[in-house]
């Protein structure tokens, strides 16, 4: 038989790195809306961070912000903001169609 | 006396499939949702709801307790229904075999997805290839409409006092299960009439409370042997039985499969392509593209899988020049898929000629018209003397 | 979907006469619409053979539904490979690379945009029925369920479905206050879609 197919695994069975896709998932591109600060509103509180499921708000120093490689645009930051800091966006708006 | 027609709608194969069992009116129904069935457990609970269905349904923590709940019942004279897939059927496993062993003419849905071993939620025939020395009964359907019309069957067989064994009726998951075609459902009265003459037949022993009797008693030597001899003859016997109700269905419906395979284009076919489930379809498409080439080309679908139709098998092989035989499963242990090796043990009746084993579909991956039309084109080298390559993973070589 | 390579293409002569290939995520109909399609078709007299793909099963993930359309019976249980149209229910979507894999000539995309196609997505492009679905289902049904809206987009764009037989399948999948605002979701799609012909 020709194999064609290039190996996925490294191993004989399904091991890989719990640090990459397949163990992690790119759960970013299942995105609808995701979350936009508006920096003047948000006071550094963290209640969005200890809120966010998948724990993927990056702390900026004076400001917390989504890490969109993970950010399922579930809403819930934007919803515990006591400051309503976060506006949900469609995707739709960050796409240039041409 | 013929049935009415039924009423056409769209449905996908898990509606058609609980609407079926509803017409069988199973009196206990337990099973446990699992994706790709969920819909069959679902749609069974909201017709016993809102009063189209007259059964008891009992909830249960998983599915081994969902087919013993079926197995005791249908001991104590009820007629019953489950339905699981891959991880479910394996979890019921050790029930699955004492069902068979009681002979408990159960019947059970098995939408195919694969087994644990590695992590899949997709299609596949590997949990039924898993469950083959179960002692069960095993049809895998081609499409919606056929799911239907085999539950119906299923019934007339299992319940069979010459039978009285559990039937297993499998279809592919995702590729069935959520498939929405237009399907015409009986009338209750009709599958009432088809399923009628097992009432006039002698009744089955039951649980009956306050009666002195019981069932699964030990089998000891002599006494095991015995049981497992009059299980063997059954399913010895449920071939022919499987055949004259195919026959009977279509009479009565106007629909018939052909039994324990069905042939297709066979006829002065050099060649042979034998499948099962939705590839069927596919590979009807592709014979009839090669037909009208001047191919001589067949298709035999495998409907029943055990008992193994070996003596229609044979017949209809015998005397090929060359056989193409595609599996979505493996047969661990052998170089082929598990139906080209069952098929390659009737080469005593059937004559040596090239027997080409295909692996595809597995984990949801499709079986399209290219690759059956590779095997076609390979299968036919191999019939004019062409070398060939025994076994083909057609995933790996993409 | 397991990826469409040149020899899928070949056997286009084979297969049903109509596809029609449905991209959104999961949570926003796509299953429903191909079903919705089929059983509209059906009420016209063709054959239908519908069904979705997903990877995960979860609000957000893609999802691909394939629905056939042909005057006999179809048999082949397999994915669609040769769309003769594309329907896009989520814009992003279209940055998809296998999107347009095998669109046939003279191939329809029905599309849910807020923004203006500015050039023509792909060359087997012939017609284009463009909306913004999304905004009509928020007006009409409260959220971002633009199935309905689309598959009204789609009968006017395409022409191959009777709007009336669209109108009384849903009436097969939705009942009440929720049916009358999907109907009327699908009639803005038919009047409000803009038509575009290459």
């Amino acid at each position: 038989m020709v194999v064609k197919h290039k190996n996925i695994f490294k191993t004989e069975g399904t091991w890989s790195d719990a640090r990459k896709l397949l163990l992690k998932l790119d759960t970013g591109s299942w995105r609808t809306e995701r979350p936009v600060l508006d920096r003047e509103k948000c006071n550094y509180c963290g209640l969005c961070a200890l809120y966010c499921p998948p724990q993927c708000l990056l702390d900026r120093g004076d400001r917390y912000e989504p890490n969109l490689d993970f950010c399922k645009g579930c809403g819930i930051c934007a919803k515990e903001c006591p400051r309503g800091a976060f506006g949900m966006v469609p995707e739709g708006e960050f796409i240039d169609e041409g | 006396m013929k049935a009415k027609k039924g009423k056409v709608s769209v449905m996908t194969g898990n509606y058609a499939a609980a609407n079926a069992a509803r017409l069988c009116r199973p009196e206990v129904v337990s099973a446990y949702p699992i994706t790709p069935q969920s819909e069959v457990a679902e749609q069974i609970s909201a017709y016993v709801a809102n009063g189209e269905l007259d059964a008891e349904i009992v909830e249960v923590e998983g599915e081994n307790s969902a087919m013993n709940v079926v197995c005791a019942a249908s001991l104590a004279g009820a007629r019953v229904f489950t339905a699981t897939s891959s991880y479910g059927l394996v979890f019921m496993y050790d029930t699955l075999l004492q069902t068979a062993g009681y002979r408990a003419p159960v019947v059970m849905v098995n939408v195919n997805r694969e087994p644990p071993g590695i992590q899949a939620v997709s299609g596949g025939q590997q949990d039924l290839i898993s469950t083959r020395d179960s002692g069960w009964v095993q049809v895998i359907v081609e499409n919606n409409q056929e799911i239907i019309d085999q539950i119906i069957m299923a019934y007339r067989l299992a319940e069979d006092h010459d039978i009285q064994l559990p039937v297993m009726v499998n279809y592919d998951g995702y590729y069935l299960s959520y498939l929405a075609e237009s399907v015409e459902m009986p009338l209750i009265e009709d599958v009432d009439a088809f399923l009628a003459p097992l009432k006039s037949q002698p009744p089955r022993p039951r649980i009956i409370p306050g009666a002195a009797t019981g069932c699964g008693t030990h089998g000891m030597e002599m006494g095991y042997v015995e049981a497992r001899y009059k299980h063997w003859s059954a399913l010895e016997r449920a071939r022919e039985k499987v055949d004259d109700i195919d026959r009977l269905f279509g009479e009565y419906f106007g629909r018939s499969y052909g039994g324990q395979i069905e042939e297709y284009r066979t006829d002065g076919a050099d060649i042979i392509i034998v499948t099962s489930g939705s590839a069927a379809g596919t590979t009807r498409t592709v014979v009839d593209a090669k037909r009208n080439e001047g191919v001589r080309v067949g298709m035999v679908k495998i409907r029943l899988f055990r008992p193994f139709p070996e003596d229609r098998l044979t017949e209809v092989l015998k005397g090929r020049k060359a056989i193409g035989v595609v599996d979505r499963s493996l047969c661990f242990g052998w170089k082929c898929g598990p139906m080209c090796m069952e098929i390659k043990a009737l080469t005593p009746d059937i004559g040596r000629m090239p027997i080409l084993s295909y692996i595809d579909g597995l984990a949801n991956l499709d079986i399209t018209v290219p690759h059956i039309t590779r095997v076609v084109d390979e299968v036919n080298g191999a019939a004019q003397g062409k070398p060939f390559q025994e076994v083909t993973w057609i995933p790996m070589e993409e | 979907m397991n990826g469409a390579v040149g020899a899928e293409y070949e056997r286009r002569d084979l297969i049903a006469v109509k596809e029609i290939r449905i991209h959104g995520r999961g949570g926003q109909g796509a299953v429903l619409a191909a079903r919705m399609l089929a059983s509209a078709f059906v009420a016209e007299g063709k054959y239908v053979a519908s069904f979705p793909m997903y990877g995960f099963e979860r609000r957000g993930a893609p999802v691909v539904a394939f629905t056939r359309v042909d005057d006999k019976p179809i048999r082949e249980k397999t994915q669609i490979y040769t769309p003769d149209c594309l329907v896009v229910i989520d814009p992003g979507l279209m940055t998809l690379p296998t999107l347009f894999n095998g669109l046939q000539p003279d191939g329809i995309l029905i599309l849910n945009t807020p923004k203006k196609l500015k050039k023509r997505p792909h060359e087997n492009l012939k017609i284009g029925g463009v909306i913004n679905a999304t905004r009509i289902a928020v007006e009409e049904i409260g959220r971002d369920i633009p199935n309905t809206c689309l598959l009204g987009a789609f009968a006017a764009a395409s022409g191959w479905l009777k709007m009336e037989s669209l109108l009384a399948c849903l009436e097969e999948y939705l009942s009440g206050d929720i049916l009358q605002r999907n109907l009327k979701s699908a009639a803005r799609g038919y009047r409000e879609v803009e038509v575009i012909k290459w």
